[in-house]
Formats: structure tokens, C-alpha cells, sequence
């Protein structure tokens, strides 16, 4: 089984079907890759401005909406300065056909 | 920490909710149930630009298509608190049981002694 | 279930997944769900463009967001994929006619 709980009480990140970055620590999921990140942040990048984290609190976030989960190295994160990172918004990962 | 338990919490708390087309509710969360359904009160509506807003009293929304729900950061520490003590009182419950448990054995064990293996056997 | 079976027996190897949003995420296989969720360690993605990824070490990836993977060769046999593929479609037509 590849379940979440090594994820537990970790700083993670997600990214979600509408291609959106949130940050935060895991502090719980479900079968349907509910999950729920406290001190969550959303990161947006953009290509001609800096990069912006928005506060949200906690959030519950539905398993539909998760694409990936994915742990990070606490110290690079640290020494990285996302201000002049600049990026393209990622893309939904949606069936246009539907 | 499941999320739908954590919502069961967070009932009569201002919530704000993301819908999967983008309006967003701000409003007081009354009721929700395993599929994620909600039902909300004093609600402040805005569309998915955030151009604009309405009011609506109460509302139901179906949990298939929210896309997230946020809510303040220390409702966390208060739905941890509440485990706690909903654990701590689980453990004393089955504490209790345990000891009832022991104190049965014992008797059993002196049963045994007296009646020869009798209980040793509905043990096995 | 075969392929949750499949992707088990791939467990270590190192695969290519392919978001259904572009992105391909390279890493070893660490573990698989009946939902084929996947687990991948010491990944390694575009990180100049896609610097969402960076300093990630490793990702859990939800089955409905994976449009490819992306094996190599000498990792699967074919052959024995291909009798299973029978195998299973043997039993799954044998059930219907039992339903019936």
C-alpha cells in the first residue's frame, strides 16, 4: 500500500488538479486522498512578477482535487528565494473532452 | 487525523469554501456528513474573479464539488485538544476493563489453583 | 488488479511518470496502491520550469492524475504480462457466464 502516513507531521507540498502549488504540514488524510494541511500557504508564480505566498490557514483540501504530494529538503527550501523564481502556472491536469 | 472528522469539529466556526468552479463561500459551517455535504450559514458569495459578491442566509453544497475549505489555523490545536481528551477518556474506559479483566484472572488464576487446571484449559 | 499486481513486481526500478499535466517525474518506485496512488523516492524533475518541484525529495502521486508511465524495456515480461492479461480475461468472462 502507498499510503500517506510517512507524510505525517511533514512539511509538504501539493499540487492540485487546477495546476495550484499549496504548502503545509500534513496533518491528516482518508482513503480518497482527503487531506488536511495546517499553516497552509499558496504559492503562485508567475513569469514577469515575484512570487507571492498567500496564508490559508487550515485546509481540508478534497482527494478529486490532490494530484501529488510530495516531501522536501527542509534546508534547500530554506535557502531558496522563490521572489525571482519565475514560472508558467502549471496546467489543470482535467480531461478537456469532459 | 481524518479530514472529515476534523470538519465534524469545526462545526459553528467561520469556514470559507472553494467551489470547483471558483466562487468561494465565506460563512458559518452548520452541519456536514461523510460525503462531505455541507450546509452553511451567513454567507458571503464571490464569484471565481472576485469581481462580484452577494449574501445568501443559508446554503447546502454538495461535497463532490467543493475543491478545498479553509478555516483558521488554531481550530488545529482545539480539535487536537478535543481528541485528546476524547482518547484519555477511551483509555480510562478501557482501562477500567482491563483491570476488571485482571481482577477476573486472578480470580481464575485462584481457580485454578483450587480447582485444578479447569480454567487453564478455557484459556487455551 | 492486474496491473496494481504488475506494478508491484516493479517495485525499485526506476520509471518515468507523466502527469496528465505535462510535468514527467523521474524516480524510483517505492510503493503502488489498488488505486495505482504511487509512491516515488529520489525524484527528479524539470525544476527550472517547473520550480514547484524544487527541493522535493519524494512525491506520492494520486492514480487519476497519471496520463503515462514510462518503463523500461528490460524491467517487464511481456510475455508473462501477456499470459496474465488471458489469464484474467479468462476468468472474468468465466464469471459472467456463472452470473448468468
Amino acid at each position: 500500500m502507498s499510503s500517506l502516513k510517512p507524510y505525517l507531521q511533514k512539511n509538504v507540498k501539493v499540487i492540485t488538479v487546477d495546476g495550484r502549488l499549496f504548502l503545509g504540514m500534513l496533518e491528516g488524510f482518508d482513503n480518497n486522498t482527503n487531506i488536511v494541511i495546517s499553516s497552509a500557504k499558496e504559492r503562485v508564480f508567475f513569469k514577469d512578477r515575484p512570487t507571492e505566498d498567500m496564508e490559508m490557514g487550515l485546509c481540508i483540501v478534497r482527494g478529486n482535487e490532490v494530484v501529488a504530494i510530495c516531501d522536501y529538503d527542509e534546508e534547500e527550501e530554506a535557502v531558496t528565494d522563490y521572489t525571482n523564481i519565475h514560472a508558467e502556472k502549471l496546467k489543470d491536469t482535467k480531461n478537456s473532452l469532459i | 487525523m481524518l479530514p472529515l472528522f476534523l470538519l465534524n469539529s469545526v462545526k459553528g466556526q467561520p469556514i470559507m469554501v472553494e467551489l470547483k468552479r471558483g466562487e468561494t463561500l465565506n460563512g458559518t459551517l452548520t452541519n456536514c456528513d461523510s460525503w462531505m455535504n455541507i450546509t452553511m450559514k451567513d454567507i458571503v458569495v464571490s464569484d471565481a474573479h472576485g469581481e462580484n459578491f452577494y449574501k445568501l442566509k443559508s446554503t447546502y453544497v454538495k461535497g463532490i464539488h467543493i475543491k478545498y475549505i479553509t478555516m483558521s489555523n488554531d481550530l488545529i490545536d482545539k480539535f487536537r485538544e478535543e481528541q485528546l481528551k476524547e482518547r484519555e477518556y477511551y483509555r480510562h474506559r478501557n482501562n477500567g476493563g482491563n483491570n476488571y479483566q485482571r481482577r477476573g484472572n486472578r480470580r481464575n488464576y485462584n481457580g485454578n489453583q483450587r480447582y485444578g487446571g479447569h480454567s487453564n484449559r478455557s484459556q487455551a | 488488479m492486474l496491473f496494481f499486481s504488475f506494478f508491484k513486481t516493479l517495485v525499485d526500478q526506476e520509471i518515468t511518470v507523466e502527469l496528465k499535466n505535462d510535468v514527467k517525474i523521474t524516480g524510483t518506485l517505492r510503493s503502488i496502491d489498488q488505486f495505482l496512488n504511487i509512491k516515488l523516492d529520489n525524484i527528479e524533475t524539470d525544476v527550472e520550469k517547473y520550480p514547484h518541484f524544487k527541493a522535493a525529495r519524494s512525491i506520492f502521486i494520486r492514480g487519476s492524475a497519471i496520463r503515462y508511465i514510462h518503463l523500461k524495456p528490460n524491467t517487464v515480461d511481456t510475455n508473462l504480462l501477456q499470459d496474465a492479461s488471458r489469464r484474467e480475461a479468462m476468468a472474468s468472462s468465466g464469471e459472467k457466464i456463472a452470473g448468468r
